[in-house]
């Protein structure tokens, strides 16, 4: 690889340092109010606290049920995730490396999720759940999160799949290997960095999800993350810095997640090449 | 990895259906020996299980009383189960809605008075609980019930009284420019906000992102101020229009105040919370909220005493009671329509439990108004007091709890674009006047 | 090679969960939509069958003609500045540049926090009187470009799109990035013997080659603005005046503040619509030259 001039780096750092600088605001913002007394903030916002209020963490934890509502997140948010990517991505597969009578019409038909106006979905939804008897379960967030994810699952998994020569598969034909078989060894492992890509995004969709789980479960002993979050403010009255102690702790999970991931987005490609 | 982790899920699936199965198993098997020795009373040890929404998630003082009332309750009722389904507020009535819409309310409900109540009125969705009314006709205020009293059918009781219109004041600004009591007349207030101005005060904080803050806060009392407390009743009523004179000049104190740039300049992209803060940091002179906010501007605030209280002063041949307060009896019981009669006469049982004396009391303790006659105490905090006395010279109604839903979110609007310099306080009143009662 | 009677029930079986999930999950209630939207229906009392009254009635709403024109004001501000800017940080980060991992989560950040929190912040930045941007402006002199950046109709929609741009560019950023770790390292190195570096190599080599992606964030961008709702509903809710609706937040206020569900209803059967041809007309262009 050639050098780069050192005028080059000197203007990518400055471009990565202020946009870093943006974005860790934020965050930075979120963890010192986190440990604020209410009337501190109130009173300042920007300055530190005297005291750190450690027992914020304890109260919000409290407050938004955690003990009950990060389990079910969790557990809602990875059903729903491995069942879209593992299904989108085989959709995408065959919409993609194949040529069958409606192939075109089914694309569209997926594509068609991705610009459905998530709200106006809301009420059909519930009535639907309501007549299927599965209210207040697992399932009825469980089948929405996925049914609204797998179009922008298979839509991005089918614009990589098709980017891929189309002699890919021949050796495996040759061998005589099954359709799944060449999905499963030959497809997915170069698929990879699309795959953690999509994974990433309906992680962060599943985990932030508010409005399905608002109307669609009643049960405590259900009840996701989101939810929890949101009961730290009243109509004229607001607990600020125990939900952003509450958003500190609902934040972590993601960023460990995608901390993780990142490894395959960017070494999908070394990783494949060996296997392909 | 992936695989292990598959078995693992629908392994522990399987397991889960299996147990539901199991248990409802067992479950039916009870009830089937229970069905033979049924005779009407539950005393036989089975548990009934009532469901409960209610908007008391956020760590307020009053929400403690209310979730430690149905504690109460559980305890003393072993066979009576409430399975509580708490929603934070800001989203509440939206849960309820979609909720009625599929005629799907929970067993207990929390609800609002006027057009918030219409959409469960006209699904016939609320129990009216008229023959039970002896547990509560002498305790509750008349005038409390009455909103929750639709065409003689008394659908929920309300247990809190809040007042939207109570202005708080920093009072060192206002002694800085020469008041050391609040003006009394709207004369006298526009002359201090004058004097605010030229001493490079904001004078009112305003955070009406959401809204609601101009039409429930502001109007509700300057309406009454200048039209009469009863004038919102006749609108509905058909008998007079938002258009008359004396309502149109109500609304022309906002476009009033916003001439005089009254209000702080991000009024519209800032929320309630956001306004309060501005007070309490002293960016701002005044602050118009509800009576629940008093717990963060002075009750728990160590500078508290700074603020002072009062009301929408008296306007220049105005037709309304000039001492009046808005308030709205809030967060009514209802019990659903159509329950069977086991869990009604549960439901029954909860209401008259929940609802009582020692409820109100409990809320007065904590600096909660409420709508019921109860002894305070003495102990109570100087600022409930207050608050209070302030509040007690008769109540007029809150624009939206008279208004429907339709017109009085065209009225936000419109009030809002006043403070941004469009429309006129005659338009305002035209445009929300085409959809009353629609 | 793959026409086989075998391969076509593999296909079936490979596709059959998703459609039966999706289309009774996702395209069911669209259509529920289109049913209700030709009624006038509070979501309690009994419909009123009206046909297409309510696409009258929208029609002739200049409020909604409004929240269409904002509507397209975001897709523009999507297109031309979330795009570049995430394949500008996913090309700086794709290199070997110390401190890379850092840039790449910090860069994700904006994507995975909290609407409470991006709502406060960018409060604090657009404040008039004590904001982070009025104060940068009056150091350095520029007192006469201050604005009431929220709240002046003029300049609303223009400072939301840049909390948008913000909010969303780390997104297209590691699609990017996973695009071009597809490009293989001998095309990179062949290329360079040719004599191609730098913005030449980009522009002649690199995006050429990612290009079916480049298609896929251009309308995945504009399927986006056309549902954008949470991050103007919590900076101005849709205020002040409308002056920055755009058409969920319409549809939302119609159907769930003022309850009237049917009309509603309808608005949402129109953005389906709007956004559909716009992306169908993208598509359309960017594989023409296919």
């Amino acid at each position: 690889m050639t050098k780069k001039s050192p005028l080059y780096y000197i203007f990518a750092y400055l471009f990565l340092g202020v946009f870093a600088l943006f974005n860790i605001i934020p965050i930075f913002y979120m963890i010192v109010g986190s440990f604020k007394t209410e009337q501190e903030y109130a009173a300042s916002p920007f300055a530190l606290p005297e005291v750190l209020q450690f027992s914020n963490y304890s109260k919000a934890w409290e407050v938004a049920n955690m003990d009950v509502y990060f389990f079910n997140s969790l557990l809602i948010t990875f059903i729903s995730l491995i069942v879209t990517v593992m299904l989108g991505a085989l959709a995408a597969f065959f919409l993609s490396r194949f040529e069958f009578k409606l192939r075109g019409a089914l694309y569209g038909l997926f594509l068609l999720g991705m610009l459905i106006p998530i709200h106006a979905t809301l009420i059909p939804i519930f009535m639907i759940m309501k007549n299927l008897s599965l209210l207040d379960t697992y399932l009825s967030l469980i089948l929405p999160y996925t049914a609204f994810h797998l179009s922008l699952t298979i839509f991005i998994l089918e614009g990589f799949m098709r980017s891929f020569p189309r002699d890919l598969e021949e050796s495996g034909v040759m061998d005589g290997a099954g359709i799944y078989r060449i999905f499963w060894s030959i497809i997915l492992p170069i698929t990879r960095p699309a795959i953690a890509t999509v994974v990433i995004l309906n992680f962060i969709y599943n985990w932030n999800e508010y409005l399905f789980a608002l109307v669609l479960i009643s049960s405590e002993s259900l009840k996701t993350l989101p939810l929890g979050i949101a009961n730290f403010v009243g109509i004229e009255t607001a607990s600020l810095t125990l939900q952003m102690a509450a958003l500190t702790i609902a934040l972590v999970p993601i960023i460990i997640f995608y901390l993780l991931l990142q490894k395959q987005l960017v070494n999908g490609m070394v990783a494949g090449a060996v296997k392909g | 990895m992936k695989r292990s982790n598959w078995m693992r899920i629908s392994l522990s699936l399987v397991l889960a259906a299996v147990m539901v199965v199991v248990a409802a198993c067992g479950n039916s098997k009870e009830n089937g020996n229970e069905g033979s020795s049924n005779n009407g009373k539950s005393a036989s040890g089975e548990t009934i299980t009532l469901t409960m929404m209610h908007p008391w998630t956020s760590p307020n003082v009053d929400n403690e009383v209310y979730k430690a009332r149905i504690a109460a309750f559980e305890e003393q009722f072993p066979n009576i189960k409430i399975e509580q389904d708490g929603v934070a507020a800001a989203q509440y009535k939206t849960k309820l809605f979609t909720l009625a819409t599929a005629n799907n309310l929970a067993d207990i409900n929390v609800a609002w008075p006027g057009a918030d109540l219409d959409p469960l009125v006209k699904g016939d969705l609320l129990m009216p609980l008229n023959d039970h009314m002896d547990s509560w006709n002498d305790l509750v205020r008349e005038d409390a019930l009455a909103g929750y009293n639709v065409d003689g059918n008394q659908l929920a009781i309300p247990t809190k009284r809040n007042f939207v219109d109570i202005i708080y004041y920093n009072k060192e600004y206002l002694a800085q420019v020469g008041y050391n009591e609040f003006p009394a007349t709207y004369e006298e207030f526009i002359e201090m906000i004058k004097k605010l101005k030229e001493a490079g005060i904001t004078p009112i904080s305003l955070g009406n992102k959401e809204k609601w803050p101009l039409q429930s806060s502001y109007m509700s009392i300057i309406g009454q101020r200048f039209a009469g407390e009863d004038f919102l009743h006749k609108v509905m009523a058909g008998e007079a229009q938002l258009t008359d004179p004396e309502y149109v000049s109500a609304i022309a104190v906002i476009d009033e105040l916003t001439k005089l740039e009254a209000f702080n300049i991000d009024a519209n992209n800032m929320d309630s919370v956001q306004a309060q803060d501005y007070l309490i940091q002293g960016k701002a002179a005044m602050h118009i909220s509800s009576a629940t906010v008093d717990g963060r501007i002075r009750t728990t605030n160590e500078e508290g005493d700074k603020f002072g209280i009062a009301l929408f002063p008296s306007v220049p041949g105005g037709l309304g009671d000039q001492k009046m307060a808005a308030g709205v009896p809030q967060f009514g019981i209802a019990i659903k329509n159509g329950l069977d009669e086991k869990k009604k006469a549960a439901a029954v049982e909860f209401m008259k439990f929940f609802v009582n004396e020692e409820l109100y009391t409990d809320l007065a303790k904590a600096g909660i108004l409420v709508p019921a006659n109860v002894e305070m105490g003495d102990d109570i905090s100087p600022y409930l007091k207050e608050m209070y006395e302030l509040t007690s010279n008769g109540t007029a109604p809150v624009f939206d709890a008279v208004i429907n839903t339709q017109a009085a979110k065209e009225f936000e609007n419109g009030l809002q674009a006043l403070t941004v310099g469009r429309g006129t306080p005659e338009e305002v009143a035209k445009d929300t006047q085409e959809l009353i009662g629609q | 090679m793959h026409t086989l009677k075998k391969t076509r029930l593999a296909i079936f079986v490979g596709l059959l969960p998703s459609l039966i999930i999706y289309v009774g999950v996702a395209i069911l209630p669209i259509i529920l939509s289109l049913y209700y939207s030709l009624f006038n229906w509070d979501g309690i009392s009994a419909k009123v069958f009206i046909g297409l009254d309510n696409f009258g009635d929208i029609f002739q709403d200049d409020i909604f003609w409004l929240s269409v024109k904002n509507n397209v004001i975001i897709m523009l501000t999507g297109l031309i500045g979330q795009l570049p800017l995430g394949l500008l940080l996913a090309l700086l980060l794709n290199r070997s540049l110390k401190g890379n991992g850092f840039f790449r989560t910090v860069g994700f950040i904006p994507v995975v926090i909290s609407s409470v929190m991006v709502s406060l912040i960018w409060g604090m930045i657009y404040n008039t009187e004590y904001g982070f941007l009025n104060s940068v402006l009056g150091v350095i002199g520029l007192e006469g470009w201050q604005r009431n950046w929220l709240g002046d109709p003029d300049w609303s929609m223009l400072s939301i799109s840049l909390a948008y741009i913000w909010q969303n560019c780390g997104l297209y950023m590691i699609i990017f990035l996973a695009a071009l770790q597809n490009i293989s390292s001998e095309v990179n190195e062949a290329a360079e013997l040719d004599g191609a570096t730098g913005l030449r190599k980009v522009i002649l080599i690199t995006i050429p080659m990612i290009r079916a992606t480049i298609l896929v964030t251009v309308i995945y961008s504009i399927s986006n603005s056309f549902r954008v709702f949470d991050l103007i509903q919590i900076l101005t809710g849709g205020g002040p005046a409308h002056q920055t609706e755009v058409m969920t937040i319409y549809m939302y206020n119609n159907a769930f503040l003022s309850r009237q569900f049917g009309y509603g209803s309808a608005v949402s059967i129109l953005i389906l619509l709007f956004s559909l041809i716009v992306v169908v007309i993208a598509n359309r262009v960017g594989r023409e030259k296919d």
